[in-house]
């Protein structure tokens, strides 16, 4: 029996942060194995969050990820201001909205330009991509700026903000320091508008699956930090009810858990499940882009998770102008709160999905329990299933070809490999 | 002059370039001091405009911890990269190239790799690595020019 496989080995030089590994093995007509593989850091966070202080958890769980801190930060204070039975309003709930904004424009532009783009108009990477379309590149990496700068200004430091603390912020930018940002969004939100028309140009996969969509749903906003967690078939819950409704499993291929719901199985979080479930809590703007870009208000094809990225990276600029257009510096920085014996939890919308925290405290703060569920670990079926059914209806692209749209295909998923992982190893055994 | 640690701090040996950037500052050499945590995508944008930028990163074993490793990267990066199938997020040498893709890249770069042999979460530092972090600091300002 011939069996022929590939594999992409990493090499000296070039950073180690850990690793993912896809195994696809094809018999014939039938794909018979799917396996993603991959070793994911929060477990030891939660080991290592037990008997630190409350007040440790925004700071430590910002170092999950390097692109999404600002969401770790924010799912672990929601949680232990759901704990204290306190909730930030006012201008402190805004800048929080403001800070994820920016998260959400750096990671969106990284992702669609850098990584994904390429795979569609068939470069290697992002650098074949510059070469023939340097000013897009260019223009890309100045929106990302713009989205660094936000963080940087209200988190307190690019990358990993310390800014933020329970009950709000150390320190509170003025409107003045604010205001150089809105000229810069301005250009951004022009960009974002040209993005989306761009990225819905690319050559697409046609695709569509039944997805049970999850997100969170806010009465009046496109879900940042707060809402309920509801899907597209049927399930809407307080947060704090999460894990009567999901569940974790260990699988043997893979020290990730992954996540499914119980009695049903796979979901799928992250930008197509939050605009299919909240379309209609875009602004204008971006649903006017979306339209015109031929997207629908529920979008069931993976591939087209570029578009709907491009539709929320104009939404974040074109929330962060809102937000700053009426920005009055709150009195105080934070809402003072004390800890006491308890559980809470927080979920709230990371670039990639749903992100949830939920910690045990004792009467002093200090952290008995965490649980951490990161959104690609809930993803991980999804993404698995959606590998096996696009490589089973085209069984009949060569290895080359294959190893490129199975990469794609998990690339729609943006996932956090390990969080800090850049590899991915492909591996596809043919029979 | 611009010198860039890269790095996690929670994993093991993929702290020294931040603790070399860090030790850079304290000694106040004048130099601009940054560290990137997580994508190194900012690289390009935190090059841009200057002459001469120092890179320091963690690389990955080749049997010998704390062997340091210098790349002339003045004309880009000319050794190996990171092979299709990122997911998450560009490389150093990924951004080095961009950068010169990009008409972007200072005239002057260097990379010095530290090889680590410890890169798990919650891994200490292995002692050769750490034994490295003076020297390398040495190294640095000796190539800004500064002792």
């Amino acid at each position: 029996m011939a069996s022929k496989s590939m594999s992409i080995d990493v090499e000296t030089l070039a950073r180690v942060e850990g690793e993912g590994a896809l195994l696809l093995r094809l018999k014939g007509s039938k794909v018979v194995e799917v396996k993603l593989r991959i070793y994911e850091p929060p477990r030891f966070f939660e080991a290592f969050l037990r008997g630190r202080s409350w007040n440790e958890a925004p700071d430590i769980t910002a170092r999950i990820c390097g692109i999404c801190p600002v969401a770790y930060q924010m799912s672990s204070v929601h949680a232990m201001e759901d704990v204290a039975g306190v909730k930030v309003t006012g201008q402190l709930r805004e800048l929080r909205r403001l800070l994820y904004c920016g998260e959400w424009i750096e990671s969106h532009a990284l992702h669609i330009f850098m990584l994904h783009a390429p795979d569609f108009l068939g470069y290697d990477d992002v650098i074949g991509m510059a070469a023939d379309h340097p000013e897009l590149v260019q223009r890309a990496l100045a929106v990302k700026k713009t989205g660094n700068d936000i963080v940087n200004l209200v988190g307190g430091r690019e990358i990993h903000p310390i800014n933020v603390r329970i009950g709000g912020f150390y320190r509170t930018p003025t409107r003045g320091e604010l205001e150089p940002l809105r000229e810069r969004l301005l250009r951004a939100r022009d960009e974002a508008v040209d993005f989306v028309k761009f990225v819905a140009t690319l050559p697409m996969q046609e695709l569509e699956f039944d997805y049970e969509f999850v997100a969170l749903r806010h009465p009046g906003e496109y879900p940042f930090n707060e809402g309920n967690i509801v899907s597209s078939k049927g399930i809407d819950i307080a947060v704090r009810d999460f894990e009567t409704v999901f569940q974790e499993q260990h699988v043997a291929h893979s020290n990730a858990l992954h996540s499914t719901i119980r009695d049903r199985g796979n979901y799928h979080t992250g930008p197509l499940a939050r605009y299919s479930l909240n379309f209609d809590r875009l602004s204008p703007i971006a649903q006017q882009a979306a339209l015109e870009a031929g997207l629908g208000p529920i979008c069931r094809n993976p591939f087209q998770s570029i578009v709907v990225r491009a539709v929320e990276l104009l939404y974040a600029c074109d929330e962060a102008l809102r937000i700053i257009g009426q920005y009055e510096r709150p009195e105080r920085p934070f809402v003072e709160m004390q800890p006491k014996v308890g559980i809470g939890a927080g979920c709230t919308e990371a670039p990639r999905g749903i992100l949830y925290h939920r910690y045990r405290i004792d009467e002093l703060g200090k952290i008995m329990e965490a649980k951490i569920v990161p959104p690609t670990a809930q993803n991980l079926p999804t993404i698995e299933d959606d590998v096996r059914r696009f490589a089973e209806s085209h069984l009949d692209l060569g290895q080359a070809e294959m190893t490129l749209r199975c990469e794609q295909t998990i690339r729609n998923y943006d996932p956090c490999i390990s969080c800090a992982t850049h590899f991915l190893k492909l591996e596809i055994e043919r029979e | 002059m611009l010198v860039v640690g890269v790095g996690n701090d929670l994993r093991g040996d993929d702290a020294i370039g931040l603790l070399v950037a860090r030790r850079v500052k304290e000694e106040g050499t004048g130099a601009r001091v940054a560290v990137l945590l997580g994508d190194a995508a900012d690289l390009v944008e935190l090059m841009r405009g200057e002459s001469r930028v120092v890179i320091v990163d963690a690389v990955a074993h080749a049997g010998c911890a704390g062997r340091i490793h210098r790349v002339d990267a003045s004309g880009g990066w000319e050794g190996p990269r990171q092979p299709e199938g990122s997911t998450h997020a560009l490389g150093v040498a990924e951004a080095i190239e961009l950068a010169r893709t990009l008409g972007c890249l200072p005239p002057r770069v260097t990379v010095y790799g530290v090889e680590g042999a410890r890169f798990a979460i919650g891994d200490e530092m292995s002692p050769e690595v750490r034994g490295a972090e003076r020297r390398v600091v040495r190294l640095v300002a000796r190539e800004l020019g500064l002792t």
